[in-house]
């Protein structure tokens, strides 16, 4: 009752995005509920809200799962754009989606018109190894060439599902913590430019 | 010169008795040698006629002679052709041409020319001639011949001459005088006669006019007379004028004066009047009748309620009356301000007065009541399950609110005349009635608590052996339950009895919620009416909002569907309740929401706790706990169905869905399965419904073509129907350029934006549902087009790229 909602209490925004069947929504799923849905059925978009403690902060984290298959490239631009943090996520079982992802990261650089924006990409499907087309360095070099971490999941066996999220979470709230910093130190700046001249 | 004059005379002019005049020197142009002489000459008869002559030799000795003549008025041009020239023309029967042999001749015979002309009815035309020619006088002509004095003389005398001949003009002078000539008809013999009857007639007609003078000189002096005095008076008249003049100068200015003072005391007039008006309007409005004022001074509640009502609401109306602007400046407005406002003081001091202390005397008193059954509205609840009675009841407000509904007007005064007073008074209520509910939840969940204790000790009794079986049956009941439709016990506020074994805890929850929830109910809907939540600028400070939907994690599963409850049906009930727009909408649930949640702050812990001793008397019961919650589910279902606003029941499933999913709880796998539907199905009403409107022509019209094919016509022949002939495409088509459609599509973002609260985060998820609608009307559009009109060449204005670079913008811009 006492406590005052909002304040303080910090919001990041994470969009999941990737090809169709990837397993973004399996991801998700498991991430909020702790289970794996077997059944697919294409997403069109969803949005989920949580809380959770981060670094012994809570904070809530609001997930928007995304169609994979969309038939036009600009109904994307409206959430993209919303997006604090993206998990670009690709099935290590199909190299299609790996190549996807490459359209989608400049998709969204070129929504947010920001180079450093907190992004990981993410190798699902883990647990099948046997069936793996994309190779780690393959996906690590991509990683690498973009400046993002590189990350392989199982959404079925929940293998790094929360550290993906909660690593994107941490890139954000770095980014929000640094963006603040640079507007002080913007501003010290610019007092300091004031008193010399 | 004046020897050749006196020649011309002698020789020439005294022989035919005329007269010489002037004469000039010349000779004929280019034949300098032949000399002759231009002469005016006058005749001596009378009248007198002046004739210029052209007199020459013939040879060098021979005599002077006439050449040619010209009466004077038959010349009609007298040319000198030039200031400075010595030719001189003449325009008689033809033109002739002469040089003169002396500047000073040539110039005096045309100033005589002139001269002589000038009585003639006839004149010449005097061209090119000097000025100082063309004058009446003859000093010129005396000066230079001197030595013809007599000449001259003679014809200084001839223009008087030729005045005093008088013609005989009228017919009467000339019957006149023809009859005196018969008369003397020897006239012509004896002229010497005639003229001595003339003289003798003329002697004769002097004396009678002489006499004819001497006898009008009385009248004439007579007449002198009266002219002296005509003249006299008209003096006298005119001086009276004068002096009329002067006095109506004078009035004129007093008039203006009046006419000026008239028109100030029109005005001064008018605006006494408007200002009567507006004093009029000030007083009416600002003052409060006397009775009035009394009553505000000393009513005492509770006793005069309603005068104090009626009492207030004109105070309301006075102290609220907007003055025209700069007429709050005047200290007689300003002193019946003050006024009002003490009285306005004393309004607040005495409503809160007297609420304050009866919210804390009603909730003392309640709370004492409260301990001895049947004092207060209680329902009672009797379970047969186990054979033995457990009584436990929930006291109702409903006496309180009673008690309090005959303030309501004076709640609603106060709030808006004094809003802190207002807002001290809400604070006062809310924390009264949740100390009392909270201890009402005590005792209340105490109670439940006993009677499991006791009932649960007694089945266990009863049926010592029956725990296995227990489970097994409330499993059947489960799967019974769960292909049936369960009643709606509680939000129809029936009674659901549960049957057959271990129903026990079914029971006393069925009965702690069934109390709860009209409690709940009862109290919201009396808090927004008596607290006026649902007033549009409420002034009630946002009191501090309770995050209820955080505490879910925490709470356990069974609880959190009963919070769950609550707070859907705080939200729902809010949202019916307020009749206000969509935006405010939210704000006024947030305020119910805060206040119920102020109200109730021990209910959820309460319940919670209730829950966890229930859990911890038999993990089996969490099985029918389980049970209960879906079936709380299902009247959920139907609650959020019967609201009107598409998106909280959106969000709502949206959020059920949500708290489903965390409990984990397999039986309710089915209700899960049921809200994400219903979400899927609420979202897609909700796009739809709001989507109609950026095409809505466009769709109407292809509705109807839809609606014609489906009704058998043929596609190729649809154009030739009336209402949807290509003409008619054309219109709707037009009526959407691009333009349109772009601001059409904002518009809706924005809507929807408005719309979505965001709690719920699915503002991303509705606009892209919408922009994939809107492509999909958009290409159903199209394929009509090409279907029904295939050669009419109509597209739409706007292509799918189009819409794509509106969304990319839309986005871009928010």
């Amino acid at each position: 009752m006492s406590k005052k909602p909002g304040m303080a209490q910090a919001l990041h925004k994470v969009i999941m995005v990737g090809s169709g069947g990837v397993g973004k929504s399996a991801l998700t799923l498991q991430f909020m509920y702790d289970e794996f849905v077997v059944d697919y059925e294409p997403t069109k978009a969803d949005s989920y809200r949580k809380k959770v403690v981060l670094d012994g902060e809570e904070v809530q984290i609001d997930i928007l799962d995304t169609a994979g298959q969309e038939d036009y490239a600009a109904i994307r631009d409206n959430y993209f754009r919303s997006g604090e943090g993206f998990l670009c996520v690709f099935s290590i079982t199909e190299d299609d989606s790996f190549q996807a992802t490459q359209e989608f990261r400049e998709q969204i650089l070129r929504v947010k018109n920001d180079e450093n924006i907190p992004f990981l990409l993410v190798g699902n499907k883990s647990d099948l190894q046997d069936k793996r087309q994309v190779s780690l360095a393959e996906a690590q070099s991509r990683a690498q060439q973009w400046g993002v971490p590189y990350v392989e999941t199982s959404a079925k066996t929940r293998e790094n599902v929360d550290k993906v999220f909660f690593d994107l979470m941490r890139a954000i709230a770095a980014r929000k913590a640094q963006g603040n910093q640079s507007e002080i130190g913007e501003r010290k700046k610019k007092t300091n430019c004031c008193t010399v001249l | 010169m004046a020897a050749t004059r006196h020649t011309l005379q002698r020789e020439i002019f005294s022989l035919s008795d005329e007269k010489l005049l002037s004469i000039c020197h010349v000779s004929k142009a280019y034949k300098k040698k032949k000399t002759s002489f231009l002469c005016l000459v006058s005749t001596m008869d009378i009248p007198e006629t002046h004739v210029v002559y052209q007199v020459k030799r013939s040879s060098e000795k021979s005599a002077l002679k006439k050449k040619q003549s010209w009466l004077l008025s038959d010349i009609h041009t007298v040319d000198g052709i030039n200031v400075d020239s010595m030719d001189l023309e003449i325009h008689a029967d033809k033109i002739y041409k002469w040089t003169a042999t002396n500047p000073q001749e040539r110039q005096n015979f045309i100033s005589n020319l002139y001269f002589f002309s000038f009585g003639l009815p006839q004149r010449p035309d005097f061209k090119n001639i000097p000025k100082e020619c063309m004058t009446t006088e003859l000093s010129s002509v005396a000066s230079t011949d001197n030595n013809s004095n007599g000449i001259s003389a003679d014809f200084l005398q001839s223009p008087m001459t030729a005045s005093e001949y008088q013609p005989i003009t009228t017919n009467k002078e000339t019957k006149d005088l023809s009859s005196l000539m018969v008369n003397c008809y020897y006239a012509i013999s004896n002229a010497e006669l005639f003229m001595e009857t003339l003289s003798k007639d003329l002697s004769v007609l002097d004396g009678e006019n002489i006499q004819s003078v001497l006898a009008s000189e009385p009248q004439v002096s007579q007449l002198m007379n009266d002219i002296e005095v005509a003249i006299e008076e008209a003096t006298t008249v005119e001086s009276q004028l004068i002096i009329y003049d002067e006095a109506l100068g004078n009035i004129r200015e007093a008039m203006e004066r009046v006419g000026q003072k008239n028109q100030a005391i029109h005005l001064a007039n008018r605006n006494a009047r408007q200002l009567l008006e507006q004093l009029e309007l000030v007083i009416t409005q600002l003052t409060i009748s006397p009775e009035h004022v009394q009553i505000l001074n000393e009513a005492e509640l509770p006793g005069h309620k309603d005068e104090l009502a009626i009492a207030g609401s004109e105070l309301l109306r006075a102290v609220s009356f907007q003055l025209p602007l700069g007429l709050d400046k005047l200290s007689a407005v300003s002193e019946q301000r003050k006024k009002l406002d003490k009285l306005r003081v004393k309004f607040s001091l005495l409503v809160a007065r007297h609420l304050n202390n009866l919210f804390i005397h009603l909730g003392n008193d309640i709370a004492e009541s409260a301990s001895t059954p049947g004092n207060a509205m209680s329902t009672s609840f009797s379970s047969s399950a186990s054979g033995t009675k457990k009584d436990f009841n929930l006291s109702s407000h409903e006496s309180i609110q009673k008690e309090l509904e005959p303030y309501t007007e004076l709640m609603k005064l106060l709030r808006v005349l004094d809003s802190k007073a207002f807002v001290q008074l809400t604070k006062v209520y809310t924390k009264t009635m949740s100390t009392l509910y909270q201890r009402n939840f005590k005792t209340f969940f105490e109670d439940a608590k006993d009677s499991l204790i006791v009932g649960h000790f007694q089945q266990q009794q009863t049926h010592p052996s029956s725990k296995p079986g227990n489970s097994a049956n409330a499993k059947g009941d489960i799967e019974a339950f769960a292909a049936l439709t369960p009643p709606l016990c509680l939000l129809g506020n029936e009674q659901w009895s549960p049957q057959g074994e271990g129903t026990l805890l079914d029971s006393v929850l069925d009965n702690v919620l069934s109390q709860l929830q009209p409690l709940c109910l009862a109290e919201q809907a009396f808090c927004v009416k008596f607290l006026h939540l649902d007033s549009f600028l409420s002034p009630t400070t946002k009191t501090s909002q309770q995050p209820i939907r955080d505490e879910t994690g925490s709470c356990s599963s069974g609880y959190s569907g009963v919070e769950d409850l609550c707070n859907i049906l705080t939200t729902s009930s809010g949202s019916t309740d307020s009749t206000q727009l969509s935006r405010l909408e939210r704000q006024v649930n947030e305020q119910v929401r805060a206040t119920m949640s102020a109200i109730f702050p021990s209910l959820e812990t309460e319940l919670n706790s209730l829950i966890s001793f229930l859990e911890k008397i038999d993990s089996l019961h969490r099985r029918k706990l389980l049970k209960w919650v879906s079936n709380i589910k299902d009247g959920i279902f139907r609650i959020i169905g019967t609201l009107n606003n598409h998106f909280v029941i959106v969000e709502n499933f949206h959020h059920l869905h949500d708290s489903l999913a965390r409990l984990k709880i397999s039986v309710l796998d089915h209700e899960r399965k049921e809200a994400k539907q219903k979400y899927q199905e609420a979202l897609k009403a909700y796009v739809t419904r709001y989507f109609g409107r950026p095409l809505e022509k466009l769709n109407f019209f292809f509705d109807g073509v839809q609606a014609k094919v489906g009704a058998g016509v043929k596609e190729s022949e649809i154009s030739y129907q009336m209402a949807f002939s290509r003409q008619e495409l054309r219109r709707v088509v037009k009526e959407y350029p691009a333009r349109e459609v772009k601001k059409g599509l904002e518009h809706l973002y924005k809507k929807v934006e408005k719309h979505l609260c965001e709690e719920e985060n699915l503002l991303q998820v509705v606009w892209r549902e919408m922009q994939g609608e809107f492509i999909a009307q958009y290409t159903n559009i199209e394929k009509l087009i090409q279907r029904c009109y295939p050669d009419s060449n109509v597209t739409l204005e706007f292509t799918i790229e189009n819409i794509l670079e509106f969304f990319s913008e839309i986005a871009q811009s928010h």
